[in-house]
């Protein structure tokens, strides 16, 4: 599929995403007050109002992505309209003449151009750039003078959403073929030239997270969202709606519980095996009807998508995990797998900041040894080349701020390949998900906040 | 604040240690505490280090976050009406209810001993049935949520730690509704300022609660420092002592000289029936009007707390004080159950006594109300401001009551203490809640690197 082509699948999946999020919003997603994408178009079409008394008035946006860029300016023109000001969009190259746009609008007879370039920055999406006057001065003749009104600056900023990401996501890989699940099962192509990644909040749960996972469990090629809390376990769409909840409250209590929330959590078989330290038993939860239910309870606690089992360590935050097929180096907090076409990988996560890459999962052995990672520590595919990346947290207990580095697939002592500012809270879990049908995989961080709260962010790639 | 204790709790805060992000369970949390025995007796919590450790063994009903409000650990309370509340204990036997129905009942008696009844003043009546507490409200009191955080209202026993014999190591109590706490065992090694200094500096204790580390040299950033709610009153009797008395006091004893100067631990003085902390800020001291009233010989004496050497030096500053107006003062330290006593009969001329206020102006007024002896102006003051229905109005209004009564309650406020801590680099996790108590039970400790 040409990249022109995946782009066109993109926008209309999320713009999909959008308009539905505008029509029916998530219970606990962060657009449910209107997507960042929306905000941004209104406050952008307010400050353009606020300037320009007359219409009709043309939007001409840029940005690293055409998708967001098309989908700002339908945003903006539609507010303008709303405003009795007569919005319309003037599709034209960016470079090398940011004029060209000017003359369009004058061609179409606007009265005023607002040109901006939109782009993430640190975790903000903004829109700056200026209006001016398109007003054709009859006595002016040829010469391109411009009217003294409108003349203004624009900048406008809102924070990044799930949604905003997901519009800048360059499509520069070959979309999955087929519904194959959330663990990327694609052929390995050439990687992209560049590739730059930056998170965002996909959805606000109500308390603090104790396990994430990711899979397909309505098989329609895109992965769910799992988040376990002490409570519930709570299913969400790609776009952070809430599509089930499930109820662990009735299950037996550990015969010792601990303090800390800590769940082990996978998709197995597109049903989602759950195991919360503080229960005696785990639950292995099929979904379907937009509900959750049990399929069977659990004795032991899955890991790495079934392909092993472990038990809690009574009253501890650590669980072991020794079997035919692979015994972990020791207790462990928690276990990622990266299933990809040519290589199955494992990470494990040990107390004190230790950990194990294990390549060629389960038959390779305990694998590396790795140092220096966080509760938050998974393997994910971020540039679709076929194998896997590892992102981690803090390894801090309370780090004064927290961030996720990502780590290529290579010796370990190397820096991050990128390190990503985490805008709040304490990342404590993390799974790697398909929330597209891109080959390139998108990394789900639980966040601890200060409240009690938790928030579900999504880490992916975005256009340079 | 510019205790050095400080450093290290805010070092802590910050920590960087290797722990990847979770904490670690086991061990055995050293805790060396400044004071004369380690004995807390939640129902009479007056110093930090006490309460502190009152709330490990008999634990409050829920905690009172700074961040997060009120998170429920052994109780859900659900509100059934503007006038009646329930609570569920969590795991909880019909015994642990009725215990607790009990507990309350004592404490709001008209012969209890301590002034924390002030804060069960809006109860009507309890009644326990199976593991489900109801009580029934005199009046709308939106504040009563806050308030049962208040470790003077929680469980008798049942806290995340238990004590098997006097002393020995305090256990961890692996069915605590919350999880079990991270260490072990904490081993309270209790002393002196200084022995305790002592210890923590040689290392033989992991943290350090009620006096100044030797090593530390530098002030905390203020974001870390935990409210001053432990507040000292000089009680008086009008009756006993003089109404004239009022006047000489107000001349006489100077807050903010008894913190410099005799207050050895983090302290900030009180001008106003609150401290600072409840007032928004800091503010301005009460006008004194009228000629200086001279008693010539007449003899009072001043009953203070014999545990507490905080309150003996602040006693005799007061003597001397009260010596250049012509007054005799006897100091007379007595047991913390005679000084209960002689407060809740009205046996006194005058007496200090230490309070740990809850963060709530409204409750904390309650509580200044009744060690003034007034318990009849609660219903009065507590009605008029259970009507507002907004928190920080509610607020508000309470500190405008606390400024009007300030001149007719019969005591003096004289300053407000803050615990003070530090922590060895091993202990993680070291928060302090609303009160300013640091959560000893949410502290793990780190391996030594």
């Amino acid at each position: 599929m040409s990249r022109a082509r995946a782009a066109a699948r993109v926008a209309t999946v999320l713009i999909g995403a959008l308009a539905l999020a505008g029509a029916a919003p998530p219970a606990q997603g962060p657009a449910a007050a209107g997507g960042a994408v929306e905000r941004l178009a209104q406050q952008l079409a307010a400050e353009i109002a606020a300037r320009a008394t007359e219409g009709p008035l043309a939007v001409h946006v840029s940005s690293p992505s055409p998708v967001l860029s098309r989908a700002l300016a339908t945003l903006t023109a539609a507010e303008l309209s709303r405003r009795g000001l007569g919005g319309m969009v003037m599709d034209a190259p960016d470079a090398p003449d940011a004029s060209i746009a000017e003359g369009r609008a004058r061609d179409a007879g606007a009265r005023a151009l607002a040109r901006v370039d939109a782009r993430l920055e640190k975790g903000m999406l903004a829109a700056r750039g200026d209006l001016l006057g398109t007003w054709v001065n009859f006595w002016s003749g040829r010469s391109p003078t411009r009217p003294p009104q409108p003349a203004a600056m624009l900048d406008v900023t809102v924070e990044a959403d799930a949604h905003a990401l997901a519009l800048l996501a360059a499509p520069v890989t070959a979309p999955i073929a087929g519904t194959t699940g959330g663990n990327g099962t694609a052929p390995v192509t050439a990687p992209p030239a560049k590739v730059q990644i930056a998170a965002a909040v996909l959805a606000r749960i109500p308390s603090s997270i104790a396990a994430l996972a990711a899979g397909d469990l309505d098989r329609d090629g895109v992965d769910e969202v799992v988040a376990v809390t002490d409570d519930e376990v709570v299913v969400l769409a790609a776009d952070g709606r809430v599509l089930a909840r499930h109820d662990l409250r009735g299950l037996p209590a550990a015969s010792v519980a601990v303090r800390d929330p800590i769940a082990a959590a996978t998709v197995v078989q597109g049903q989602v095996a759950c195991f919360h330290a503080r229960k005696a038993r785990g639950e292995l939860l099929a979904y379907g009807g937009g509900a959750l239910r049990v399929a069977r309870e659990l004795e032991e606690v899955p890991l790495a998508h079934g392909a092993i089992s472990g038990k809690w360590v009574p009253g501890e935050n650590v669980l072991s995990a020794e079997g035919r097929r692979w015994s972990a180096p020791g207790p462990l907090h928690s276990m990622a797998v990266f299933e990809g076409a040519t290589r199955t990988d494992a990470v494990v996560v040990l107390p004190g900041g230790a950990g194990a890459w294990v390549r060629g999962f389960p038959g390779a052995g305990a694998g590396e040894a790795i140092s220096g990672i966080g509760a938050g520590t998974a393997l994910f595919d971020v540039d679709g080349d076929g194998a896997p990346e590892l992102a981690t947290s803090s390894a801090s207990y309370a780090p004064d701020a927290e961030e996720v580095r990502v780590f290529a697939d290579g010796p370990w002592g190397l820096p991050p390949k990128w390190t990503v500012p985490i805008a709040r809270g304490r990342v404590m879990a993390a799974a790697a998900a398909h929330l597209d049908h891109e080959r390139a995989q998108q990394l789900l961080l639980g966040a601890w906040l200060p409240d009690g709260t938790s928030e579900v962010i999504v880490l992916r790639r975005v256009a340079p | 604040m510019s205790r050095p204790g400080w450093l290290l709790l805010a070092l802590l805060l910050a920590s960087t240690a290797t722990a990847a992000g979770r904490p670690r369970y086991g061990g055995a949390l050293r805790v060396a505490l400044a004071t004369p025995g380690s004995e807390a007796d939640a129902l009479n919590v007056d110093r930090p280090e006490t309460a502190a450790l009152a709330t490990l063994l008999s634990p409050p009903l829920c905690r009172l976050d700074p961040q997060r409000g009120v998170v429920p650990t052994l109780a859900e309370l659900t509100r059934l009406g503007s006038n009646r509340v329930q609570l569920v204990l969590r795991g909880g036997s019909s015994k642990r209810a009725s215990d607790l129905a009990a507990r309350w009942g004592a404490l709001s008696q008209p012969n209890s001993l301590s002034p924390y009844r002030a804060l069960l003043g809006p109860l009507r009546g309890t009644a326990a049935s199976g593991a489900t507490v109801e009580a029934a409200l005199s009046y709308p009191w939106p504040d009563l949520e806050r308030t049962l955080c208040h470790p003077a209202l929680g469980l008798p026993d049942g806290g995340p730690y238990a004590a098997a014999t006097p002393r020995a190591p305090l256990l961890a109590n692996v069915s605590f509704p919350e999880g079990r706490p991270f260490p072990d065992r904490l081993m309270l090694l209790a002393g002196d300022e200084r022995r305790a200094s002592r210890l923590f500096s040689t290392h033989q204790a992991d943290l350090l609660l009620g006096a100044a580390a030797e090593d530390a040299t530098a002030p905390a950033p203020s974001s870390a420092q935990p409210p001053a709610l432990f507040a000292t009153y000089l009680v008086y009797s009008p009756t006993h002592a003089g109404a004239e008395l009022r006047t000489v006091l107000e001349q006489s004893v100077d807050p903010q000289d008894l913190v410099q100067r005799f207050v050895t631990a983090p302290a900030v003085p009180m001008t106003q029936l609150l401290p600072p902390a409840l007032m928004g800020g800091p503010t301005a001291p009460a006008p004194i009007s009228g000629p200086t009233p001279r008693a010539p010989g007449r003899e009072l004496t001043l009953l203070y707390d014999a545990a507490l050497d905080e309150h003996r030096a602040v006693a005799e500053r007061i003597q001397v004080r009260l010596h250049d107006r012509g007054y005799r003062v006897a100091l007379k330290p007595v047991p913390r159950a005679e000084l209960g006593a002689r407060w809740s009969s009205g046996n006194f001329d005058l007496l200090l006594q230490s309070l740990l206020l809850p963060p709530v102006p409204a409750a904390a007024l309650a509580l200044t109300i009744e060690l003034g002896g007034r318990h009849d102006l609660l219903p009065v003051e507590l009605t008029a401001l259970g009507v507002v229905p907004d928190a920080a109005a509610r607020d508000t209004r309470a500190r405008d009551r606390a400024v009007a009564l300030r001149s007719s309650l019969p005591l003096l406020p004289l300053y407000a203490r803050s615990p003070e801590i530090s922590a060895a680099p091993t202990v993680q996790g070291l928060r302090t809640d609303a009160f300013g108590l640091p959560m000893l039970d949410q502290v793990f400790l780190s391996p030594t690197e």
